[in-house]
């Protein structure tokens, strides 16, 4: 009989982070405060960077795209103020449009910002991310090991952590995600609960799905509130045959986000035949169509998957890949794209994709050994 | 702002996040008490609440020994160490959140001390529920002042704005106060041994593991726009405010004298000549980053002040030695002095020219008073949305 070990995340005790409803009950006070501070002084930039960035964590709770287009338009309405010339308005433009995969909107925010003195760990984050996404690998893996050993926080470890999954070394993914956590200085829950999804992520990828709801639980645990931690334990649970609890997990998501994800992944654990499936996938297709008319390139992926995996439109779901292709040219993209060409019998096609998404996982891993 | 926002790891969660601390003595009763306020999270309004997971702790040293002039200028503190520290519970379905005070006196020789302990209802003005420690936990009008725009321009030798009227770039907000009253025999046996005393505010989260509990630094203040302005990099913020104040790690050191180097020279370069030339006051390195790594206030306990007062105190006992003067004040820092224009005007003009004053022309938006507990009430416009509207729980 062997015993299976799994890894604990740090309980409230060993780990102390703000209650949820303080968290929740401060993050709605300082927005509402900041709204009316705004009505009264509408130029000034400081309350606009700090009402956005209040949106914006908002927005990375509720995994709420309108959030983050909220806080863009914040920072964007010259006519109110002038957020332009700030480099730490323009660092965070540039964060939020990445949020949204506007990629080349982001970079000249980004380069702006930079000419203009912002701090260099936060630009070289975000640079990185961009990076990773063009598929420009010689790029994004050095400076991400750099930020690592220079600059070892959560965030720059918990990066190194998933490239390390990347390179198929998950014993080193899962240290540097133990190191992440020993880093956290901060009591805002929601810095907890994203490590333990990220770290629940990476369980579920390698398969150990039973390690995966510990760290997810304990996601929850820190933050009920955060969407995207719920998404994920559902979706595990469901994996491990929980079917009770995953249902019940999406259908409180499906009732409380406007996500369409949350939809259509319900309808995939109801059993066939069951009576809401037909009206919530109606309802799904109608969002992510509007989603895909608003904030097309954030959408091309998630709305293929719909279309692929809920709808059987797979020549549809190809195209919207091939788009998402052109905007993020990196593995991760040609791999989805070529199985898109290959379900929808495009299989010349989805052979260049497989070969084009092998080449650029030959240049992470060359990356990764230079 | 004074200490509003600095850092990745303050900004993170406002609850932890200081903006303000003040430390000042009053005469009350026939008898000397301490004030201590620091303020948190800023941009509060009616449904924030203080954080069960962060400690408030207010720390104070005293000074045996204050060196001068000029390059030599350096505080020394003792080991002995007097404490106040705010743990807040979780708040009840109707809001309400207790807020307990904890002052002990730590002796370095292990001599025990007694505990005094007070504690309050959330925006409850009543002082608490031990006289001998007033206190106060809950909303109140944000009391730092400055205008945003004018602190980050320059000026002109002979001219500067602190006769035209500016915009209060803080006007409205609110924060979280805590504020603490007692007799200053409370603090190291008060007066017996001197009256300097070296003041300071710092926000933790403690954490046991393995058996083993630790203190984590999230937060501190003792000088104003040290992490805001002088400090500009996240990374050494993060860094300087997780320092102990009574013993920064000596690996940093050399760091943060980089830094506050390059801080304060910036200061010096604000000033213009008529010929738009960088008008240079102090020498390289700055005689002032000995004082500046030690971030406390500096507050002479014999010297009793009024909450109200406007007279300048700030920084001046540090000046006094830097100059080899008698100082004049209470030193320390009071709400309604202009610490903006103290701050500009020393670090600007440098230490041999007073005038002109650098102040960026604005007044407090709600001066405290001299009632207990002095900070004024919040601006608070409409009312708040509910926690339910936010997320359905």
């Amino acid at each position: 009989m062997t015993t299976v070990h799994l890894v604990l995340p740090l309980n409230p005790q060993e780990l102390p982070t703000t209650s949820a409803a303080i968290f929740v009950g401060n993050l709605n006070a300082q927005i509402v405060a900041t709204e009316e501070i705004l009505a009264v002084q509408p130029r000034s930039v400081v309350d606009r960077k700090r009402l956005a960035g209040l949106y914006k964590m908002r927005a990375d709770c509720r995994d709420d795209i309108d959030g983050y287009q909220k806080a863009i338009d914040l920072l964007s309405d010259g006519a109110a103020g002038s957020p332009h010339e700030d480099p730490e308005a323009l660092l965070l433009r540039a964060q939020l449009e990445l949020s949204v995969h506007r990629l080349a909107r982001s970079q000249t925010d980004l380069d702006r910002a930079r000419s203009l003195g912002a701090d260099a760990g936060a630009v070289s984050a975000i640079q990185i991310e961009l990076d990773w996404n063009a598929g420009r690998y010689d790029q994004a893996v050095p400076a991400i090991r750099k930020a690592a050993a220079e600059r070892p926080s959560t965030h720059t470890l918990a990066r190194l952590a998933e490239l390390e999954h990347r390179l198929g070394d998950d014993g080193r993914a899962r240290d540097r995600y133990a190191r992440a956590e020993s880093c956290v200085r901060d009591t805002l829950p929601l810095t907890v609960a994203w490590l333990n999804l990220q770290r629940g992520i990476h369980a579920a990828e390698t398969g150990d799905l039973e390690q995966a709801v510990v760290f997810l639980e304990e996601a929850v645990r820190r933050l009920p509130h955060y969407f995207a931690a719920r998404e994920c334990l559902a979706r595990v649970t469901h994996q491990l045959g929980r079917e009770d609890e995953s249902v019940s997990l999406y259908e409180a998501l499906a009732e409380e986000s406007a996500n369409p994800e949350h939809w259509s992944h319900l309808v995939a654990v109801y059993r066939p035949g069951h009576p809401r499936r037909d009206s919530i996938l109606l309802r799904a297709r109608d969002a992510w169509d509007r989603l895909l008319a608003r904030y097309p390139e954030a959408m091309y992926w998630h709305a293929a998957e719909f279309y692929l995996e809920y709808l059987g439109a797979p020549p549809y779901a190809a195209e919207l890949l091939q788009k998402n292709s052109v905007l993020r040219p990196n593995a991760d993209s040609w791999w989805a794209l070529a199985e898109a060409q290959a379900a929808g019998g495009q299989q010349s096609a989805a052979e260049y994709s497989r070969r084009t998404a092998e080449e650029a996982h030959a240049r992470l891993m060359k990356a990764a050994c230079s | 702002m004074t200490d509003h926002w600095d850092g990745p790891a303050a900004r993170s969660d406002p609850a932890a996040d200081i903006t303000d601390f003040f430390a000042f003595p009053v005469l009350e009763d026939d008898q000397t008490r301490l004030v201590l306020v620091m303020n948190v999270n800023p941009n509060a309004s009616e449904s924030s609440r203080f954080s069960d997971a962060v400690q408030c702790r207010f720390r104070m040293r005293r000074v045996t020994a204050l060196d001068g002039p000029g390059p030599a200028a350096k505080v020394h503190t003792g080991p002995d160490e007097f404490s106040i520290t705010c743990r807040a519970g979780t708040p009840d379905r109707y809001g309400i959140q207790t807020v307990t005070f904890t002052a002990v006196n730590t002796w370095a020789s292990g001599e025990p001390s007694a505990e005094m302990i007070s504690s309050t209802e959330f925006n409850d003005t009543g002082g608490g529920s031990n006289p001998q420690l007033r206190v106060f936990a809950g909303l109140r009008a944000d009391t730092s002042f400055t205008d945003l725009a004018r602190v980050r321009m320059p000026v002109w030798r002979d001219s500067g704005f602190a006769n035209m009227p500016g915009v209060n770039s803080i006007a409205r907000h609110n924060v979280l106060s805590l504020v603490a009253v007692l007799p200053v025999e409370y603090v190291l046996d008060g007066l017996k041994a001197g009256s300097l005393f070296a003041a300071c505010s710092e926000t933790s989260r403690s954490q046991s593991r393995n058996g083993q509990s630790t203190i984590t630094r999230i937060d501190r203040m003792g000088r104003i726009e040290v992490t805001v302005w002088i400090i500009t990099d996240d990374h050494l913020r993060d860094e300087w405010n997780a320092e102990d104040t009574f013993a920064v790690s000596a690996a940093h050191i050399p760091d943060y004298e980089a830094a506050l180097q390059s801080g304060l020279a910036r200061l010096d370069n604000f000033e213009k000549s008529l010929t738009n030339e960088n008008v240079i006051d102090w020498p390289t390195p700055h005689p002032m980053i000995p004082i500046l790594l030690d971030d406390f206030l500096v507050v002479d306990l014999s010297r009793p002040t009024v909450p109200s007062t406007t007279v300048r105190g700030y920084l001046e006992i540090e000046k006094a030695a830097y100059l080899n003067v008698p100082h004049q004040t209470c030193g320390g820092r009071v709400p309604n002095e202009d610490v903006i224009a103290t701050t500009l005007t020393w670090f600007i003009n440098g230490p041999l020219r007073s005038q002109p004053d650098r102040g960026v022309g604005v007044t407090p938006d709600k001066p405290v008073g001299n009632e207990f507990p002095y900070l004024q009430e919040p601006t608070v416009a409409t009312p708040t949305l509910q926690t339910e509207h936010w997320l359905g729980v």
